[in-house]
């Protein structure tokens, strides 16, 4: 008499032993089943965001050793970052973007943050006063790296929700910039160094990421300015050296990184299968 | 047996040792327990039957687990198996640190080895990837699997690159005669769908709060009892006064388990919304006091009950309403005969059947003969290039440490137990035997040991 089918059931008593191994065994396993596949190029362009920060954070630590080792005057930064935060401001507004605040009220809450900010540079000047420059650096050097890996990245509207609240990569960039400042000689320097910090981390993100969606190609011609100034900058740092190091590091991050997590993805090994935890559908209300 | 999971705590895993191990007691073999101790619950205990529970004092890290301290368990392990004379250890659940250090400490001891696994695991989250590579630290040279579903099976196997024939599925069971069905408790003029669950997210306490109200809104008789806590909990209340249903949804908090049967009896229709569960005894305790079935389908749900039992829908809102109404519709129109599920159910389930099978993996262990030190080495190298190296250095520690304690406390030195008599059920003698273990308990951990062997 031939033997029914092996089904697989608990609730029937089955001529099997219990360790049996039906031919049926893991057909439900699924294997890289939402694995994206990665494109060179659109890898290789999505690393000018990354990069586009970090040229901000280079160029923010070009223009701290300008005014700390060279004695240059601070206003001219302030200066020229604030020209173009106005320029930003105003293609901005003028290319239509929707503003849910008016003209007045932004230039209300601008006067405001300067002035309090000139308030308090006395202050902020002394803050570090006990600490020494070692330690400053080093403090520095952990909040930029940490506003790099917890900057939001993310492409389109704020709504799309990010795992780190992009306040936080901002908080950690001023707060470099003010124990940077502290170290200033003079309050008008300290002050102007954090106008352009100001700038440079709360509102330039902003208008990028609004360039970003507004048009790519803008973006990249942005990253492409924002990339010879670096340049440039390094080059002013620490001469040829510098500007080689530099150069490396960020063609390795713009086209060698890419391909090699292309070429890591053949390791990829996922599994799914009935006993992952079911997604729940609910029906929003 | 060892495990983590054990009385007083209430459990799942808990009462399948029990059962387990009363059964296998009953077949004419001589079982102990080894678990943490429990607050002032310390040293040995004796259960019925001669049931003999070492609860070891153990620091207890999260959700009842030990602290996993790979070695500290070694030397009081060895003193318990050499004097019980321990042939075959038995480790349950694969959170549990202290079953996971009892099996590698007596594969070094030579012992034949049992895993019970009585959970899923992903692949995916780091918690799951850290537990798999310790399960496959422990499984790399264990005797004999037990899984309590298919679907554990082949997560399992997975989890812990086993050989399929190594591993046997034996499911859980339930006493029918403490699920025994009531139809007068159960109203007349309501449908009332009882649900029994802590209130988890992966325990799909989301989608009970979601399905509520819409079955409220279109079936103005039926009502809902909830038994079980958890953090979404008040979610439920919220839900329950945002709809204005404090009629009609009773939530009962959490409940013991010998109360279970005595909720399940009042209501006509069992609903299951989990999102993942290896066997879910839960819907068998259901069937067996007549309650119709709606679950989700999903881990091993679908080989636990026939069909006729049970309403499948997937794990969505949607589906799960139009089962749940089904349901209804079938118990209102007297479709299904659920007067006959407490006898199916009693065909399908029993604990002397798990304990025949349990023994007979056992029989299986007992004849793998122990394989050279250098090819146990070899299989915990094989775990991985980094994990690899640091099981092999485990192992070898191990292995010192036995010598060391082998000098210690040389074998001769311990005293070895008088067995509890087969059969003598006697109830002046086990309250006898109660009392002694009492007394034992307030002494320190070696001398209520030392004085074991004078009890029985």
């Amino acid at each position: 008499m031939a033997k029914r089918p092996w089904r697989k059931l608990l609730w029937v008593h089955q001529p099997y032993p219990d360790n049996y191994v039906d031919s049926s065994f893991l057909s439900q396993l699924k294997r890289n089943l939402h694995v994206q596949q990665y494109s060179f190029w659109a890898l290789s362009s999505d690393s000018t965001v990354i990069i586009s920060h970090v040229y901000t954070v280079a160029i923010f630590v070009c223009v701290f050793v300008a005014i700390y080792r060279d004695k240059y005057n601070p206003a001219w930064f302030a200066s020229i970052g604030s020209f173009c935060t106005l320029v930003g401001y105003f293609a901005w507004d003028g290319l239509g973007e929707e503003n849910t605040t008016s003209r007045t009220a932004t230039a209300k809450s601008a006067i405001l943050i300067v002035s309090t900010l000139l308030g308090l540079s006395p202050v902020l000047k002394s803050l570090t006063q006990s600490t020494s420059s070692d330690s400053i650096w080093a403090l520095s050097f952990w909040l930029f790296l940490l506003n790099v890996f917890f900057h939001d990245y993310s492409i389109g509207s704020r709504k799309t929700c990010s795992s780190f609240p992009p306040t936080l990569s901002t908080n950690l960039a001023i707060a470099a910039a003010t124990v940077l400042a502290s170290r200033l000689s003079t309050t008008l320097s300290v002050f102007s160094f954090l106008l352009f910090s100001i700038e440079l981390f709360g509102l330039f993100p902003i208008f990028s990421r609004w360039l970003r969606s507004y048009s790519f190609v803008a973006h990249l011609i942005l990253t492409s300015i924002l990339a010879i100034v670096t340049e440039v900058g390094m080059f002013y740092i620490g001469g040829w050296w510098a500007l080689g190091v530099w150069s490396v590091a960020i063609l390795s991050a713009v086209f060698v990184a890419p391909g090699w997590l292309i070429a890591l993805q053949k390791y990829k090994n996922e599994i799914q299968g009935p006993w992952d935890p079911a997604k729940p559908v609910l029906r929003s209300r | 047996m060892v495990s983590d999971f054990f009385y007083p705590q209430p459990g799942g895993v808990e009462s399948h040792i029990y059962q387990l191990s009363s059964k296998l007691i009953a077949l004419g073999h001589s079982v102990i327990i080894i678990t943490h101790a429990h607050g002032s619950r310390v040293g040995v205990r004796y259960l019925t039957h001669g049931l003999k529970v070492y609860y070891v004092p153990f620091y207890v890290l999260y959700r009842e687990s030990t602290f996993p301290s790979v070695f500290s368990f070694f030397p009081i392990l060895r003193n318990i198996l050499i004097r019980e004379e321990i042939e075959i250890v038995h480790g349950h659940q694969s959170l549990s640190s202290l079953c996971h250090e009892a099996i590698l400490h007596s594969r070094t001891m030579g012992l034949r080895t049992v895993f019970t696994d009585h959970s899923l695991f992903g692949f995916a989250d780091p918690g799951s990837i850290l537990g798999n590579k310790l399960l496959k630290f422990t499984l790399s040279d264990i005797g004999h699997v037990i899984c309590v579903s298919h679907t554990c099976k082949e997560n399992t196997v997975l989890r812990a690159s086993l050989d399929p024939v190594t591993v046997s599925v034996i499911p859980n069971a339930v006493v029918p005669s403490n699920f025994r069905p009531d139809p007068s408790k159960a109203s007349s003029e309501y449908i009332t769908i009882i649900v029994i669950s802590r209130l988890y997210p992966n325990k799909g306490a989301d989608l009970l709060t979601a399905v509520i109200p819409n079955i409220c809104k279109i079936h103005p008789t039926v009502r809902f009892i909830i038994a079980g806590s958890g953090p979404r909990e008040i979610d439920l209340e919220q839900m329950r006064e945002k709809f204005q249903l404090q009629e009609r949804v009773e939530l009962l908090g959490s409940i013991r388990h010998e109360d279970v049967r005595d909720v399940m009896v009042k209501g006509h229709v069992y609903l299951h919304p989990t999102l993942t569960e290896a066997f879910g005894t839960v819907l068998v305790e259901a069937a067996s006091c007549g309650l119709l079935v709606v679950t989700t389908k999903v881990g091993g749900i679908p080989e636990v009950l026939p069909s006729h039992m049970t309403i499948f829908s997937s794990p969505s809102e949607d589906s799960l309403t139009q089962s749940t109404l089904e349901a209804i519709k079938l118990i209102e129109s007297k479709a299904v005969d659920t007067s006959k599920f407490h006898e199916q159910v009693k065909g399908m389930y029993g604990w002397h059947d798990v304990a025949r099978r349990t023994e007979n993996v056992y029989d299986i262990v007992a004849k793998i003969d122990n394989e050279p030190v250098i090819d146990r080495l070899k299989r915990y190298y094989g775990c991985g290039i980094w994990a690899g190296k640091l099981f092999v250095m485990c192992v070898v520690i191990d292995y010192l440490l036995l010598r060391f304690l082998e000098w210690l406390y040389p074998e001769s030195g311990i005293d070895r137990v008088r067995k509890w008599p087969r059969r003598p059920i006697d109830k002046s003698l086990l309250a006898g035997a109660n009392c002694k273990s009492e007394k034992i308990e307030s002494e320190d951990e070696d001398s209520g040991l030392g004085g074991m062997s004078d009890v029985a």
